[in-house]
Formats: structure tokens, sequence, C-alpha cells
């Protein structure tokens, strides 16, 4: 698995090319209710994980570039002015903030300071479990103002499915234990979870999705973030893809993790899905895409239930071709169609 | 606590059994249902726990729920099932895994690992090989592979043993009549399910969507509406699709009882180009898998429905023991050439009744040094003595007068090669076609090939001139009944079974005053008594050794130890124990699976020690 992984990546990182820029957009989120949040990516040296082949669905590694740690910092400067009065600042660099070889420490107290003279209330980040330590954490927390928050890639709660489908090179144990530190320290952790994983089907990301969620939980985390797997460039689940032997979940696949989801937590579960709607992304049969990627949107920043209702009421023909597939694709014993790809309108 | 399938007749590789499920026993070939959905039915695979049907239900694991093995109840163990089109370094890291928990659970239905690698799929089958219920994977992708199913599916059920029953998962229905042919027992509902729910109707060319749809149908659902209105309704909808597939099924087990198994792939193949194209690389490249499980003979007329007719296992069988295990005799002066007549056996017909007399006038007493030969499409040759053999007098072909180019090739290169043997020279009393096959046979050899005109007299005196100089001397009459020795038994079996001195008395064949053998008028073929065994047990074919003295006249399975690989289903039989001859008979099964299989009837004695 890795070596193919590796070859895909090796092709990828000659074929794309490095990123020069600093990017940001606004976005609605939620802390204690809906705020204004900015986002800016800051194009580092890339995920050191991903660099040695990485996980099979991320092709964010491809939007690393070879700029100064200074310059970064010049265009980040810049990025804070123009986004203005936001509550929420989300900080992410494809890869570990605390990578030293991704961002220089020194430069992130600068960024701090700059951030300190702002009044944002938190500011998030995201890490690998290895790079979150005592140092790390601590530094940072002294340096920074405002609520310091981690995302870090659980993916899944099985360790199976993270070391044999998504290849992602940590454990449950090294995720809890970066955990247990960061609320130590008054971190808050936001787990990534990932839905549908290559090799598992429609049902299965479903219960996965649901019992990573609990665990997450469990374990301390302060917030989940579900993300459904899409189809980036050069990744082995593009090679999968491209064979038919993955799809992408279904958008009501997301509306039901949430919903049950919901019923059991009290934490913030958010799902802002990249590419809704489009084949590389989560989609349904094209007609209630829109409708449904609007109501996970309004849930996310409101975390109002109603918005979840709202979406079980959709009534699309779709609905009942999702659920067959929920049922039926078990026994295929491999192999099998997507319903998407055959629904007659 | 037994899991297994008990074969019960052969059509080919296809065949009808008893699967019995923990004493629940079910007919195959079979198709699963499942307990979430409308209607009844014989048996359901499910993985929820269900416990509410009567009916037997097979339990299929998901891979993350490996620790609810049930061993007491039979279920498909879990397998971390990755797909068709992956590459090969994945897969094997795969199937390391699912081989631990196979191997944990014994006795257990299996999930076959390999993704698109037949030799990994094959390795699987062959280490697991014994398991009652295998699964093929990945089989709505297989399905569009013509070429990879016809080198699957072979190896997978030769490398397992006859008592295990394979599973085709989401085979599409048109594909089931070929798929069963090949030796798959079991399928599913899957495609009735998955079509309704996409608004889908079945029917004989497969899947058709609701608007382009005006078909009527009589079954329960449809009742005489037009389908237009019934795929509105998914009540109706379903209940038509469920009954479709039941339908199939049911004719692809009446086809087996009725040894028309192969004329019903034919007549299906029609509807679907890939089940045609699955048939042609069977005929052009598994011809002899097909072969070994085609049986010896049928009460059945086969009908050559199609050209894929004219490639089937009976026909490669009758043309090579044509070459391997028939030899004219070499007292033999003269072959007479004729065309095959409508009525069979030949002889019967008022044509070849008129050849004869002819034929015996010129002869002038010296008939014994003629051969008389037909040529026929699509056998090729069928020597005199043959012409009662099966299949030579149980066909039914559509005579139009015209002959395909390949009609064509395949008759003289059968007849070349009978006329290569023969070293006798050829008359032909033949007209259209069939002067120029003739011509085509003999110009080459540089024989002398002399075509006479349609008047039987002058046919009558070539004879006469030719044999005028030949002397005759005295001509066994049994050579003929030898020579159906020799073609059901191997060249030179003859000799043991009819030494000389035996003699023939209507249908029986006696040997210093016992009888040794029993013509059946119905396949030509010969039946053997306990004397008859003994003879021609030296001859050392189509002998099946055996581990216990047989009480009755049923052998099964279980006490075969050896048996010769040359014996077909409905073969006869000569049976050994401890040395000695104890009983002869008809075998249901070919050699291979006789000696494999543990449960199930392998012979059944007509005359017992």
């Amino acid at each position: 698995m890795a070596e193919t992984i590796k070859s895909i990546r090796e092709k990828g990182l000659i074929k794309t090319e490095s990123k020069k820029k600093v990017i940001s957009w606004l976005e609605r989120d939620y802390l204690d209710s809906e705020v204004k949040a900015g986002v800016v990516i800051l194009p580092t040296r890339g995920c050191s994980w991903g660099l040695a082949g990485g996980c099979t669905m991320c092709g964010y590694v491809y939007e690393s570039s070879d700029i100064s740690h200074e310059e970064i910092y010049n265009q980040f400067k810049n990025t804070l002015e123009k986004l203005g009065d936001i509550n929420y600042l989300k900080i992410f660099n494809s890869g570990s903030f605390f990578d030293q070889r991704e961002l220089d420490p020194i430069m992130i107290e600068k960024m701090f300071n700059l951030i300190n003279q702002k009044d944002i209330q938190r500011v998030q980040v995201e890490s690998r479990p290895e790079f979150l330590n005592k140092t790390s954490i601590s530094k940072a927390k002294d340096s920074l103002l405002s609520e310091l928050e981690v995302g870090i890639g659980l993916e899944t709660s099985n360790d199976y499915i993270r070391n044999n489908c998504i290849n992602k090179g940590s454990t449950l144990q090294d995720f809890t234990i970066a955990v247990k530190l960061c609320n130590l320290y008054d971190v808050f952790v936001k787990a990534y979870l990932l839905i549908k994983p290559p090799f598992l089907n429609e049902k299965e990301s479903i219960e996965d999705a649901l019992t990573s969620a609990n665990d997450a939980i469990n374990i301390g985390s302060s917030r989940v973030s579900f993300n459904p797997t899409s189809v980036h460039r050069y990744t082995f689940v593009e090679y999968l893809w491209n064979r038919h032997e993955y799809s992408p979940p279904w958008l009501w696949s997301l509306v039901e993790i949430l919903l049950r989801c919901r019923n059991k937590t009290a934490v913030p579960i958010l799902c802002h899905p990249t590419r809704a709607g489009k084949i590389r992304g989560p989609h349904n049969c094209g007609k209630c895409d829109n409708r449904i990627y609007n109501g996970l949107v309004n849930f996310s920043a409101t975390q109002d239930s109603k918005y979840l209702e709202d979406l079980t009421k959709i009534d699309c023909g779709c609905k009942k071709v999702w659920k067959s597939q929920l049922k039926m694709e078990q026994f295929s014993q491999g192999y099998f169609q997507d319903l998407r790809n055959q629904i007659h309108h | 606590m037994d899991t297994y399938l008990e074969i019960i007749k052969h059509s080919g590789p296809g065949r009808i059994g008893k699967f019995n499920l923990n004493g629940q026993i079910v007919p195959t070939p079979n198709f699963f249902h499942f307990p979430d959905y409308p209607e009844k039915h014989d048996i359901y695979l499910t993985n929820s726990n269900l416990r509410t049907r009567k009916n037997p239900i097979i339990y299929d694991y998901t891979f993350f729920e490996k620790n609810k093995i049930n061993q007491s109840k039979f279920g498909i163990l879990p397998d971390f099932s990755i797909g068709f089109d992956i590459p090969r370094a994945i897969v094997e890291e795969a199937t390391i895994k699912s081989y631990e928990i196979i191997r944990k659970y014994p006795g257990q239905g299996i999930v076959l690992t390999g993704g698109k690698f037949p030799d990994l799929i094959e390795s699987c089958a062959e280490e697991f090989n014994d398991r009652p219920l295998i699964v093929i994977p990945n089989g709505q992708k297989l399905a569009e592979k013509p070429h990879l199913l016809a080198e699957t599916i072979p190896l997978i059920r030769e490398a397992t043993s006859p008592n295990s029953a394979l599973y085709f998962p989401f085979a599409p229905t048109t594909l089931f009549p070929i798929l069963a042919y090949m030796g798959i027992d079991f399928f599913d509902s899957s495609e009735a399910i998955l079509c309704s729910t996409k608004g889908e109707f079945l029917t004989p060319r497969g899947p058709k969507i609701r608007r382009e749809t005006e078909s009527v149908c009589y079954c329960r659902a449809c009742n005489g509406k037009p389908s237009e209105k019934v795929v509105d309704n998914p009540k109706y909808l379903f209940k038509h699709n469920l009954d479709f597939i039941r339908s199939i099924v049911s004719e692809i087990r009446e086809s087996i009882k009725e040894d028309r198994l192969r004329e019903l792939v034919e007549e299906k193949s029609g509807y679907d180009t890939r089940s045609m194209t699955l048939l042609r690389i069977l005929d052009q490249k598994k011809g002899d898998y097909l072969e070994r499980y085609t049986p010896i003979s049928s009460r059945t007329v086969i009908e050559f429905i199609s050209q894929e007719s004219y490639n089937r296992p009976e026909v490669r069988r009758w043309q090579k023991r044509l070459l391997k295990r028939y030899t004219p005799s070499e007292e033999k002066k003269l072959s007479i050439i004729l065309p095959c007549s409508a009525k069979k056996p030949y002889h019967k017909s008022k044509s070849h009744m008129i050849f004869q007399k002819y034929i015996r006038r010129g002869a002038k007493g010296k008939l014994g040094l003629i051969q008389e030969i037909t040529i026929t499409s699509p056998l090729g040759i069928v020597p005199r003595e043959l012409e009662g053999v099966y299949p030579a007098s149980r066909y039914d072909v559509p005579v139009t007068g015209h002959w395909t180019r390949d009609e064509i090739s395949e008759v003289v290169a059968q007849l070349k090669d009978y006329l290569d043997k023969a070293h006798t020279n050829a008359f032909a009393h033949v007209d259209g076609r069939y002067r120029d096959i003739c011509t085509s046979a003999g110009i080459n050899l540089g024989k002398k090939m002399i075509l006479s005109s349609t008047a039987l007299k002058f046919l009558s005196e070539q004879i006469g001139d030719f044999l005028t100089n030949e002397k005759i001397s005295y001509i066994d009459k049994i050579d003929k009944i030898r020579a159906i020795c020799d073609f059901q038994f191997g060249l030179g079996s003859g000799k043991y079974l009819l030494p000389k001195g035996a003699k023939v008395r209507r249908y029986q064949l006696n040997y210093m005053g016992e009888q040794v053998a029993a013509l059946n008028p119905i396949n030509g073929l010969l039946a053997l008594t306990l004397r008859g065994g003994d003879l021609l047990k030296e001859h050392g074919k189509y002998l099946v050794n055996i581990s216990f003295e047989p009480k009755t006249d049923s052998i099964f399975c279980v006490g075969v130890d050896k048996a010769g690989m040359e014996i077909r289903p409905g073969d006869e039989v000569i049976v050994i124990y401890d040395g000695d001859l104890v009983g002869v008979g008809k075998s249901l099964l070919n050699g291979l699976e006789m000696t494999r299989a543990v449960k199930g009837l392998a012979i059944k004695l007509r005359h017992r020690k």
C-alpha cells in the first residue's frame, strides 16, 4: 500500500506547481453562537508525512511551496488586515502548525503578536499528534491571548481502518495522549473525522463516523468536524476512483451522521463539505444537492437542530435509492456500482 | 451439523443439486433472497440478527463484526473486500488478513480473495476447497468481463470440491443460464431489488426503464397490465421482478432435468451479447472443461438451434473419438461415402435402404470389404457401425441445403482424417455440396476418388468392377459391435469384451455361452454384465476402485478411492474392491468428481456380485 501511495505522490509532486500565495476567505462558524470566521491558508513546505507518501485521500501536500518563512509572515500580516473584524481565526498550513520545518517558532510568535493586537476570541490551527508536546503547546499558550484550538486528524477511531485504508501513520493512542496534553493546557481539540475512507462501503462509513465521533468526544475532544472524502488529484483515492473502485459519500449519509450524532452528543458538530454536489465530492442525484449543502452549512454555523430536521423533511427520489444502496452494497462482496450513476430522471 | 451440496444430475458442468443447510434442504441452482424485502423464498442471506423466518438463513458477516462469528450457525465469513481493479501488492496484503479469519473458522462459507488475478483466486479456492459455500468476489464487475469469467470460473469449479456450492453475487439475470452452465449453484435477488429501486422492469433482454417498455406480462403482479402501469407501483414492480428471477431459476433447473441446459443457454444468449460472447469463448478455449461434464448419452434429442450448437461438447467428443477410438477394419478395401438422411439412424431411411440395396448388388457377396461412411453436419462423418451411437441418432438439425464455410471445412477435415487412416479407395455417391466436400477431401490425397452420378446402377457396376479381383475372407459379424465397444471404452477394448468366438443374438452379446453385454437400442451403447465386467477390466479403463464391499446397488462418493479420469456422467463403469470385480453399473458423475466428492451418489449398480 505504502509503495503505491508513494509512487502516486511522487508523480503528483512533479506534476503540480508549488503555490506562492497565502489564500484567505471569510466563512460562518460557531463558537458559543454563530460567529464570523476567517480562514488563512499558509503555503509551507508541506506536511512531512505527506511528502514521504502520506494519507490515501490527501491532496493538500500539493498546496506546498518553497517560499521563505519571511515571505509567509509578510503575506500573513497583509491577509490579517484584509480579513477585518473576525471572532474566529483558522490558520491552516496543510500540514502541522507545530512542525518546525514548516513554520519557524519565532515566526509563530510574531504571528501571535499580530493576532493579539486584534480582538479575536479563538485561534484554530492544525497538527499531527507527534508535533504536540509540552514545549510547543505551552509556548503557544504563553504567547497567545486568544483561546487556542488544535485540529487533529483522527479520521477514525478504528486503528485498522486508519492504518490500512488511510495510511495515517498515527494510532488512537497517539491521539489520546495529544488530547490529554492539550486539555491539560486548556487548549481545545477539534477532532477531524473522515467520512468514507477507501475500501469502506456507504453503510460501514456511516457507522464508523458515528463510532469515531463518540470515541473522540469521550477521549476529550471539544468538538468534532466531519470531513467527507473528496477525490483530490494525484491521490490513491483518485487512483481507485478512476477505476470505479471508490465513490464519494452521498449527502444523505452526511445528514444521517449529523442527525444521529446530534442525538447522542452535546458538543458542536461541524460539517463543511468541500466540492459538495460535484462528482469528486459528496453528492446526491444533482437535484437536491444544493438544498442539502445549504442545510448542512446552516446547521454547522448555528448548531440549531431545526436545520437538521428540515433536511430530513426533504423528499427526493434519490433518498430511497440511497437506502437501497445502504442495504445491498454489503452483499456485493467487493466491487459495487454506485447507484447515483444509474438514477433515471 | 453439516452443510454441503449433493449432486443429483449434470447437464454440462451445470448441475441440479440439493443444498443441505444444517438439515434444511434447498434445490439448486437457486437464489438467495434478503429478509428485509417482501416476498417469501426458500433461502435467505442476511447480516441482521433475524430469527423469524422458518426457511434457512445464511448469515453474511461484515468485516467489522468479526467477533460475532458463531460457529454453531452456518454463515459466510467476513473478508476485507477491497475490490477488483486494485494493485496486486495490496490484494496480497488483504489476502493475508482474510486467510487468518478463514483458517480460524473451518466449516464456514468464504468469499474468495484475489481481486482481478485468476492465479490468486485459484490459490484461495484450492486452499479452502472443502468449504460448503464459496462466494465469487466482485460479481458485478466480473459479469462485464467474459474472458476473465471464462478463465476463472472453471478454475474455481475444479479447484473446489464438487460438494461445495458456488455463489455468484449480483449476477445480471440474463447471465444466469450461462453461469449455471459453467457450474454456479447460487445467485441472488439483488437485480430484482436494485431494479425495482431504480424503477426498472426486468425482461428477458435485461432491465428496461419505465418509459421505454411496452411489454405485457402475465405474472401475478402484472396480470396483463401494460408495464407502464406496473412500474409506477413499487409493490407490483418488485413482485414482477422477483417473479422474473424465480422463473429463470426454475427454467434452469427444469432444463437440467431434461438434459437441455446447453440449448437453454444458446437460446438465452440471443438476448445478451455478454452471454453470447462468454459462450463462444467457452467453446473456443474451455471445450475440454465443458466436455468433461457432458453426459455420455441422453434420451433427449439434441437440437442444433444456432451456429453455437456446432461447437457443442458432444460434437467435439464425437470427432475426437473418431480420431482416437475408431479405426476402419484392415479387411476393408473400399469406402463408400454417402449423404446423411433426415431419418435417424440412417439405415432406417428410405434413401439409405435403397443405397444399401444397390451396394449389395454391386458387391456380389463381398459386402464385407466395403465400409459405408455417411457425411453429415455437424458430426462430420459417421461410420455405418456407429450410427446408432449417441448422438448420431439423436439430433435434429435445420436443413436448408446450404452449408456454411465452417461446416464444410469441418466435415472436409473429418473426411480427410478418415481417408488417411482407412488406406482404402473411396467412391462417393453424393450430390451438391456433398460433392464439393468429397472433392475437397479427395483431391489433396491423390486417391482414386470417383464421383458417381445419381444413377445407382452405375454405382453398383463401379463397385462390382472394383472388387472383381478382390478375395474376401471370413468377416466376423461381431466386428461391428467391437467398433462400438472401442468407441465407448477405448481403442482395443473390443477385443477384451468380445474375444474371438463372441456371438450376437438380437441385442444380447454372448461369449462362451455367457452373456457379456447388451446393446442399448436407444443410445447405441453397450451395457455390461458381471461377466462382461470381468473381461473388460483387463483393458484397464473405466474402472472405479472403492474402499468397501457394496451391500446395495448405490455406490456413494465417499466410498470411491480411485476412478478413471476418462469416465463421464452416464458412462458404464466397472467397480473393483480389493482387486476383485464387485459390480457394473452407470456413473452419475465424472471420474474426477466422484473421487473428490464426499457426499452424494456416484454410481448406480446394475449387477452386483
